[in-house]
C-alpha cells in the first residue's frame, strides 16, 4: 500500500475493505501476465465477499498461469467521496493497480439497482462510461449476471454481455481477448471475434427501432447472430467446486464455506427470474459435494458450510449428504447451515441433522396469503405444508418464525392480501396449540412484504406492477388486518420496486436515464439512505421518458420485447402458455416430476432428467 | 492441557482489522494449520485465544502475542508456523511459538516507534516534548475522562533516525497509555499529529526484562 492509499483509508470507516492481503488472495508477477482482468463487484466489499460466483471465476481464471483476476468493490460512500476529491483512481485489492490497467474489466449484474454504481466505477477509474467513447487504451468493459437476461438499460455502457454460465465460457472470452491483443486487433475487431463465443452478445453490433413508445425491430449486423443463446455448462454435475475462498479479514454478510449443491430449480415459480434462467436443475453428488467441501474448510479454516442453491431441500441426495458431512463436521467444530429449505419437504431428521446453533428464527416463504393466488404464481405449497412444517419448528423449539410474502401479484385482490394476515394469524394458533412447543419463550411472527417487480424471462414478464397507490392501498389493508401483536410487518420501499421494474424491463433508451440520475448524485440505491427517488423522477423528466410506461404497463405477445434477441433456454411459446395458465390459477408440476416442454431441454440434446 | 504463546508481526494491511476481526482471523488460521488447539467446552465451542496485549486500529507491531491452549503436546511447531504463513498474507505472519514464560498480567510497559512522513523532522517532535514541562492530555477511557501529564510516566521520548523516534509508554492491565495521546499533545503544540506510523516494537515486564 502506497503512502496516499494509507492516507485514505485512515479517514474512513472500516478501512479493512479497502487493503486486500486476505488469505486466499492471488499475487502474480504481472511481467508474466497477459491478461489482467477486474473483477467488479458494483456493491460494497461485504456484500460483494459473499458471492459465490465470484469466488467461482476468480479460481477459474487465476489458475492460468498467463491471466490474473483480481477484486473490485464499489467504496462506500465516505471513500467514493474522498477517492473523488483526491483524483485517487478505483483499483483493484490485489495489485493496487487502477482500473485502466487492465485488459478487462468485467462486473457482475446482480441486481438493477447496481447500475449507478456501475457508472460511478468507470467514473472512478477515468474510464469513458459509454463504450462507444473508448478506444484501443481502454479495457473491454464486459459483464456477466442474471441481469443480463435484459441488460438493455445498460447496453451504452458496455462492450460485451455474456449471457449464462461464466465457467462455460468466460476462458475462451479470455483467451480470444488476449490473442487479439497480441495480434494487435483494433476494438472493433476483437468484438466481432467475440460474437464466435456462446452467450455472448456485443450491444454495439445491434440496432434497435423505434415506432412510438414501442420497439419496431432488432436487427443483428453481421457476424452477430440474430438470437444470442446463452452458454449452459453441460457437465456442472462433475464440474469441480472452488477448492479456496479469499477468506475476509474484516466480517462481510456471508462469511462461511458455500457448497452449491445443485444449480437451477425444478419448481417454475412463476415470478422468479432466477427458476427460468439457470434451467435446467442440475445436482452434484453427495460424494463429490462431500470432498468439495472438506477440501474447501481445509483450505479456509471456515467454521460453517451453507449447502446453497436456489432449493437446497430439492436435492435429492440431501439425507446423505448431510450423513457424510456428520462424519466430520462435529469433530472439527463445523456448523452445518441449509438457507433455501421448502416448507413441503422440510422433515424432522433436516432439522435434526442441520446444526442449529441459535434455534430461534426460521424462515419460509409463501409468497401469497391465499391457494389460488398461490397457484397462481406456481409456488405449489399448501396450507397443510405450512402447519407441518410451523408444527416441525415449534417441536424442535423454534419461536420465531419469519414469513415472506409478495403485494401486487397478478390477479391479487384484497381477499388475498386478508390471507397474508390469516396465514400469520394461523402460526400463533399453531404454536399455542402445539404441546411440545418451548414454554420458555413467546411466540413472534415476522411478517415481511416485498413489492411484485415483473422479470424478463419469467411467465410473469408481460405483468404490469401495481402502480403506488394500488400499493399503498395494499399495504393499508393489510395492516388493518393484522390484529395480534405478536405480528410484525415490515416493507420495502415501494418507490424501489418501481425503479427496479422500470430496469428489469427497460430498453436501450434508460441510458440516458441512468446517466442523468448518477450525475445528480444517485449511488447505492439499493441501500434506503441512499436512494433518491425525487432525483430519479426528475431524470426520467428530462430525458423525456415515462417511467410508468415501462413499469406499470402490461406487455402484449405480440410486441417485440427489449430481450427479444436473447434467448436464455426456455421458450417464448412455454412463457405465454405459463402466463394463460397463470390467469386461470392453473398450476404446474416440478419439472422432475413432470417435464413441461419448456424447451430447455434441447440445449442438453435430451432428457433433463432420467425417468423416474 | 498445555498452554502456549504464539507471537505475530501485525504490519501493513494487517494494521487496519479490528481486534474481533483479528480473533476470527487467527482461529482460521490455527485451523488451517491443523495444531491440536483446544475448544472451549460450551454448547457452541470456540477455540480459546487470549491475546496479551490488543493492539489499536491503524498502529502495527512486531511484537503481538496470544495464548491458545493444546488437546495434546505438541514438540515441534515449525511446520505448523510455516502452515500459518503460508495461508495469512505478509502483514501478519507468525514469528514463534513458545511455552509463555510470563503471565499477561505481568506487562509495565511497551516502547512504540513513530515513523513522521516525508518532508516532516522527527527531531522537531523529540524536541518540543522533550522541552516542554509538562504533557497535559486527556485520557478517555470506556467509563472516565481524566486529564493526565504523561510527563509524570514518559518523562522523555527518543531519536532514533532522521524520520523516526520512539516512547516507552505504561502498558498492561492496571494503565494501559495508548500511544495516540502523544499524538495528541503533538497537535496540542501545533505539531501536525497525522499520517504517523506508530509500530510497538517491545513489551515489557518489570525492570525493563522483556516479555516471554
Amino acid at each position: 500500500m502506497n503512502d496516499k492509499l494509507k492516507e485514505l483509508v485512515a479517514a474512513v470507516q472500516k478501512p479493512g475493505r479497502y487493503t486486500g492481503g486476505e488469505p486466499g488472495a492471488v499475487i502474480k508477477n504481472k511481467d508474466e501476465i497477459s491478461l489482467r482482468f477486474a473483477f467488479c463487484f458494483p456493491d460494497t466489499y461485504e456484500i460483494g465477499m459473499s458471492f459465490l460466483g465470484m469466488k467461482i471465476l476468480y479460481e477459474l481464471i487465476n489458475q492460468r498461469d498467463d491471466m490474473w483476476c483480481e477484486r473490485v468493490f464499489m467504496p462506500w460512500v465516505d471513500m467514493y467521496e474522498l477517492m473523488r476529491q483526491q483524483n485517487f483512481p478505483l483499483y483493484a485489492l490485489e495489485s493496487k493497480d487502477p482500473l485502466s490497467d487492465f485488459d478487462v474489466v468485467g462486473f457482475t449484474l446482480q441486481y438493477e439497482l447496481s447500475y449507478t454504481n456501475i457508472l460511478a466505477m468507470l467514473d472512478l477509474s477515468h474510464i469513458p462510461l459509454r463504450a462507444d467513447d473508448r478506444d484501443n487504451s481502454h479495457p473491454i468493459v464486459v459483464a456477466g449476471g442474471p441481469c443480463t437476461s435484459n441488460p438493455e438499460p445498460l447496453a451504452d455502457f458496455f462492450d460485451v454481455f455474456m449471457l449464462g454460465e461464466g465457467e462455460r465460457q468466460l476462458l475462451e472470452v479470455c483467451d480470444t481477448i488476449q490473442e487479439a491483443k497480441k495480434n494487435g486487433l483494433s476494438r472493433k475487431e476483437t468484438l466481432e471475434k467475440l460474437t464466435r463465443i456462446e452467450g455472448i452478445y456485443i450491444p454495439s453490433l445491434y440496432t434497435v427501432t423505434y415506432d412510438g413508445d414501442k420497439i419496431a425491430a432488432i436487427t443483428a449486423t453481421p457476424p452477430a447472430p440474430t438470437t444470442v443463446k446463452k452458454a449452459l455448462l453441460k457437465d456442472f454435475e462433475d464440474y469441480p467446486l472452488p477448492e479456496d475462498f479469499v477468506v475476509p479479514m474484516v466480517g462481510t454478510v456471508h462469511d462461511r464455506a458455500q457448497i452449491e449443491v445443485l444449480r437451477g430449480c425444478v419448481r417454475g415459480c412463476r415470478f422468479c427470474q432466477a427458476g427460468y434462467i439457470y434451467r435446467p436443475m442440475r445436482e452434484r453428488s453427495a460424494k463429490l459435494l462431500d470432498g468439495a467441501a472438506q477440501t474447501l474448510c481445509a483450505n479456509t479454516g471456515y467454521e460453517e458450510i451453507s449447502l446453497t442453491s436456489l432449493s437446497t431441500s430439492d436435492h435429492s441426495e440431501l439425507e446423505t449428504l448431510l450423513d457424510k458431512l456428520k462424519r466430520w463436521t462435529d469433530d472439527e467444530k463445523i456448523n452445518l447451515s441449509l438457507p433455501s429449505l421448502r416448507v413441503d419437504n422440510f422433515s424432522e431428521s433436516l432439522v435434526e441433522k442441520t446444526t442449529t446453533v441459535r434455534k430461534s428464527g426460521l424462515t419460509f416463504a409463501p409468497e401469497a396469503g391465499t391457494q389460488r393466488l398461490r397457484d397462481v404464481i406456481n409456488k405449489n405449497i399448501t396450507d397443510e405444508d405450512i402447519e407441518k412444517t410451523c408444527n416441525l419448528a415449534f417441536d424442535a423449539g423454534y419461536t420465531t418464525i419469519k414469513l415472506y410474502f409478495m403485494i401486487g401479484l397478478p390477479t391479487e385482490t384484497m381477499e388475498d392480501i386478508e390471507g397474508i394476515a390469516a396465514t400469520a394469524h394461523r402460526v400463533i394458533e399453531l404454536f399455542f396449540a402445539n404441546p411440545n412447543r418451548n414454554k420458555n419463550r413467546g411466540i413472534r411472527v415476522n411478517v415481511s412484504v416485498a413489492t411484485f417487480v415483473p422479470k424478463a424471462m419469467t411467465p410473469f414478464q408481460y405483468c404490469a406492477q401495481d402502480t403506488q397507490q394500488e400499493i399503498d392501498e395494499k399495504q393499508q389493508h393489510l395492516l388493518s388486518c393484522i390484529t395480534d401483536k405478536r405480528i410484525s410487518v415490515s416493507y420495502h420501499d415501494t418507490r424501489v420496486s418501481f425503479i427496479e421494474a422500470v430496469f428489469a424491463r427497460g430498453d436501450r433508451r434508460l441510458a440516458s436515464v441512468l446517466e442523468k440520475a448518477y450525475a445528480a448524485g444517485c449511488l447505492f440505491d439499493s441501500w434506503d439512505e441512499h436512494f433518491k427517488y425525487d432525483v430519479w423522477l426528475e431524470s426520467f423528466k428530462k430525458a423525456g421518458l415515462d417511467p410508468a410506461f415501462y413499469a406499470n404497463r402490461t406487455l402484449t405477445f405480440d410486441e417485440t420485447l427489449p430481450w427479444s434477441h436473447l434467448d436464455f433456454g426456455v421458450e417464448t411459446a412455454f412463457l405465454e402458455k405459463e402466463y394463460l395458465k397463470a390467469t386461470n390459477a392453473k398450476t404446474t408440476l416440478p419439472c422432475n416430476v413432470h417435464c413441461a416442454n419448456c424447451g430447455v431441454n434441447k440445449k442438453i440434446g435430451g432428457a433433463c432428467f432420467a425417468p423416474h | 492441557m498445555p498452554h502456549i504463546r504464539i507471537f505475530f508481526n501485525k504490519t501493513d494491511e494487517a494494521a487496519y482489522i479490528s481486534h474481533l476481526d483479528l480473533q476470527r482471523l487467527m482461529g482460521r488460521a490455527l485451523r488451517v494449520s491443523g495444531l491440536p488447539v483446544w475448544y472451549t467446552q460450551g454448547y457452541n465451542p470456540r477455540i480459546y485465544l487470549s491475546f496479551s496485549l490488543p493492539l489499536a486500529l491503524f498502529q502495527e507491531s512486531v511484537t503481538e502475542s496470544v495464548n491458545i491452549k493444546l488437546a495434546e503436546d505438541v514438540d515441534d511447531f515449525d511446520a505448523y508456523i510455516k502452515r500459518i504463513n503460508k495461508w495469512l498474507s505478509a502483514g501478519i505472519q507468525v514469528t514463534n511459538i513458545a511455552k509463555p514464560v510470563h503471565h499477561a498480567k505481568e506487562i509495565t510497559a511497551a516502547e512504540y516507534s513513530f515513523t513522521v512522513p516525508q518532508g516532516r523532522r522527527a527531531a522537531t517532535y523529540v524536541d518540543c516534548y522533550n522541552n516542554a514541562e509538562n504533557a497535559m492530555v486527556v485520557r478517555e477511557t470506556k467509563r472516565t475522562k481524566q486529564d493526565i501529564d504523561l510527563k509524570k510516566l514518559v518523562p522523555l521520548i527518543t531519536l532514533e533516525t532522521d524520520d523516526t523516534f520512539s516512547a516507552k509508554l505504561p502498558a498492561g492491565n492496571t494503565l494501559n497509555y495508548n500511544p495516540l495521546l502523544l499524538m495528541e499533545f503533538f497537535a496540542d503544540n501545533q505539531l501536525n499529529p497525522d499520517n504517523i506510523a506508530i509500530k510497538r516494537q517491545r513489551i515489557f515486564i518489570e525492570d525493563d526484562k522483556p516479555f516471554e
